[in-house]
């Protein structure tokens, strides 16, 4: 059973088809990246599995669950997901805790205080940001917010975390440490991850499969190895960060000179 | 003989003097040929040769010729290797004439109403049903804004009202004592205060202090992706963000509104026994002429309905917000400016139903 699946997918903007049909898989404990060149549809995908836009067909599967193009995620398919946006998306008038208790105090509003602190303390724990329980935002780094956020994505221990641009706006130390804490919480965890990336360090460290959009369609579903050996153009040019060389757009001046 | 026309370049070529160059160069094209003597020019950077680029060109399109002279080997070198980007042309294919601008200002006047409708039905029933409706949010947080929004407010409105009644008794008691009326400033300024300025003043300092809050604070969450983050958490942000500012403001607004009219008639008082000779004990008597509980009720249910304005107006602007840091100014002003417009239309309908 796969934790997603994505069969056919068509979305965009009105009458802008920005995907035309995507259909991928995700299986437990794999860590699937979304690539593109910018501006491919990476996080309009990802807002349509969320169900933060509503897609025009197709259908999603959650756990092996269908769930209709136009109906929300359902409170249990959502305790079993987490999300990490890619600035953080913390509110900024609640400290790390009660952002992090957020969704727990959301589903189970009777949770005793002490309780919630504890699991709080543990979510923050395992992104080593403990000390940060009482710290608002704004008096975080970059870093530390991004690890902030991710706590709040595993506070139910989620089987499937969704991460937009998780190393977008940080040093490549921050980065690496990022990477490595996805990979941990995949394995201590067991969680399956869906990234969209562009950052190619981050996706040679932690790819096991991913996909490559281009035109609103799957230019190649394959693994990472799969990817660094590719002859499709766009592919290899993504992976060996090349680019086709822009169409030149300039003319010459014909100057006339006089002795 | 020819009908050129010589242009001689300084020794350094500064962007700032290229305006005035150019401008005499394009003059002299308007007439005839323009010879450009470089004779005195030492070395050219890339203002300057897109400067020649640019006159050349312009020489083209008036069908004239534009000749060089007196420049050096290596600056006509670099010349002759010149490249210029071509400038891409605007797609104007989006843009819309003036009967489609007009449809599109008034679709979104009316996704405005639809959207307003919207909030208020949502708040309306969150507010009667939460706690029958196995849906609702565990979270609460009205003390909290309607301490933010009403009770810091008090001291701006009552400030203001007070002044403004003060000034307004002042003007008139000096007309009523012209003609013998003077004893009429309690009753009409009561009238008045709980009629209209009370309930129309503080509502608009409101819309100014607290609507613009609730707008930039929200619109600023949308941008930084809070919004979408609480609905993955299952979070619907109305019953989070707005059903709090809305009945914050469903309580501040009339209390506000029936405090800074008692402060507007403290106003009259002062003026009264200072213009008028009319002691404070006349003062509160002859207030009764004009005041009444059925007017007291009117005004509270006025001022309700302005609260409802300022918070949907408010919240509705600041979830609407598409884009970065402009957006959430643009969003702030639109704010101010609907929910006032918003006050005033519907206390010329309230004037029109009440009296």
């Amino acid at each position: 059973m796969f934790n997603l699946e994505v069969k056919h997918l068509r979305a965009g903007y009105g009458q802008k088809i920005i995907l035309k049909d995507i259909s991928f898989s995700v299986q437990p404990r794999e860590i699937r990246m979304i690539l593109g060149a910018s501006g491919c549809g990476k996080s309009t995908l990802l807002n349509n599995i969320l169900k933060l836009e509503h897609a025009i067909s197709g259908t999603l599967s959650f756990f092996g669950e269908e769930i209709p193009t136009k109906e929300p995620i359902p409170d249990r398919i959502r305790r079993r997901t987490g999300v990490l946006f890619q600035g953080g998306a913390l509110l900024t008038n609640l400290t790390v805790a009660e952002n992090v208790a957020l969704p727990l105090r959301r589903s189970y509003p009777k949770l005793a205080q002490t309780t919630l602190d504890e699991i709080v303390a543990d979510r923050l724990e395992k992104v080593h940001l403990l000390n940060a329980f009482y710290k608002f935002p704004a008096e975080l780094s970059g870093g530390m917010r991004k690890r902030a956020a991710l706590a709040r994505a595993i506070a139910f221990e989620p089987e499937l975390l969704f991460c937009d641009e998780p190393s977008a706006g940080l040093d490549p130390v921050t980065s690496r440490s990022l990477d490595e804490l996805l990979l941990e919480l995949r394995d201590t965890l067991g969680i399956s991850v869906v990234i969209v990336s562009h950052e190619l360090e981050s996706i040679k460290t932690i790819t096991d499969k991913f996909i490559y959009l281009q035109d609103g369609n799957i230019l190649m579903d394959g693994t990472l190895d799969e990817g660094l050996h590719s002859d499709i153009p766009a592919i290899h040019d993504f992976f060996a960060r090349e680019h086709q060389k822009p169409v030149l757009n300039r003319r010459f001046i014909h100057f006339e000179f006089e002795d | 003989m020819d009908n050129f026309t010589t242009v001689s370049l300084p020794r350094e070529i500064r962007p700032r003097d290229i305006a005035i160059i150019q401008k005499r160069c394009l003059h002299v094209l308007r007439h005839g040929d323009l010879r450009v003597d470089g004779s005195a020019v030492e070395s050219l950077d890339f203002f300057g040769e897109t400067f020649l680029a640019d006159i050349t060109t312009a020489a083209e399109k008036e069908k004239r010729r534009c000749v060089l002279k007196g420049f050096s080997p290596s600056i006509r070198e670099s010349l002759s290797k010149l490249t210029i980007n071509i400038v891409p042309q605007k797609d104007d294919s989006d843009k819309m004439g003036f009967v489609e601008k007009l449809g599109d200002r008034g679709f979104k006047v009316l996704q405005g109403f639809r959207d307003f409708a919207y909030l208020l039905s949502e708040c309306a029933y969150w507010t009667i049903f939460k706690p029958f409706d196995k849906n609702h949010i565990p979270f609460h947080g009205t003390a909290l804004q309607l301490f933010r929004l009403g009770s810091n407010a008090c001291g701006i409105v009552f400030l203001l009202v007070f002044l403004i009644a003060f000034s307004l008794a002042f003007q008139s008691s000096s007309m009523l004592n012209a003609v013998g009326g003077g004893s009429y400033l309690a009753g009409g300024l009561g009238f008045l205060m709980f009629a209209e300025i009370g309930p129309l003043l503080s509502s608009i300092i409101l819309a100014g202090r607290s609507g613009s809050s609730i707008t930039a604070e929200i619109a600023s969450m949308t941008v930084a992706e809070e919004i979408k983050a609480l609905r993955t958490m299952g979070i619907p942000p109305i019953q989070f963000l707005v059903l709090p500012r809305f009945k914050a403001l469903s309580v501040a607004v009339p209390i506000l509104s029936f405090c800074s009219s008692i402060f507007g008639c403290l106003a009259g008082m002062i003026v009264a026994d200072l213009v008028c000779e009319i002691s404070p004990y006349n003062y509160i008597l002859s207030l009764k002429d004009g005041i009444n509980l059925i007017l007291i009720v009117k005004s509270l249910i006025k001022s309700l309905v302005f609260g409802w304005i300022i918070a949907l107006v408010a919240a509705q602007k600041g979830l609407n917000v598409r884009g970065g840091a402009d957006a959430v100014g643009k969003a702030t002003t639109s704010c101010v400016v609907t929910s006032i417009s918003g006050i005033i239309i519907a206390d010329a309908l309230f004037s029109f139903i009440y009296y």
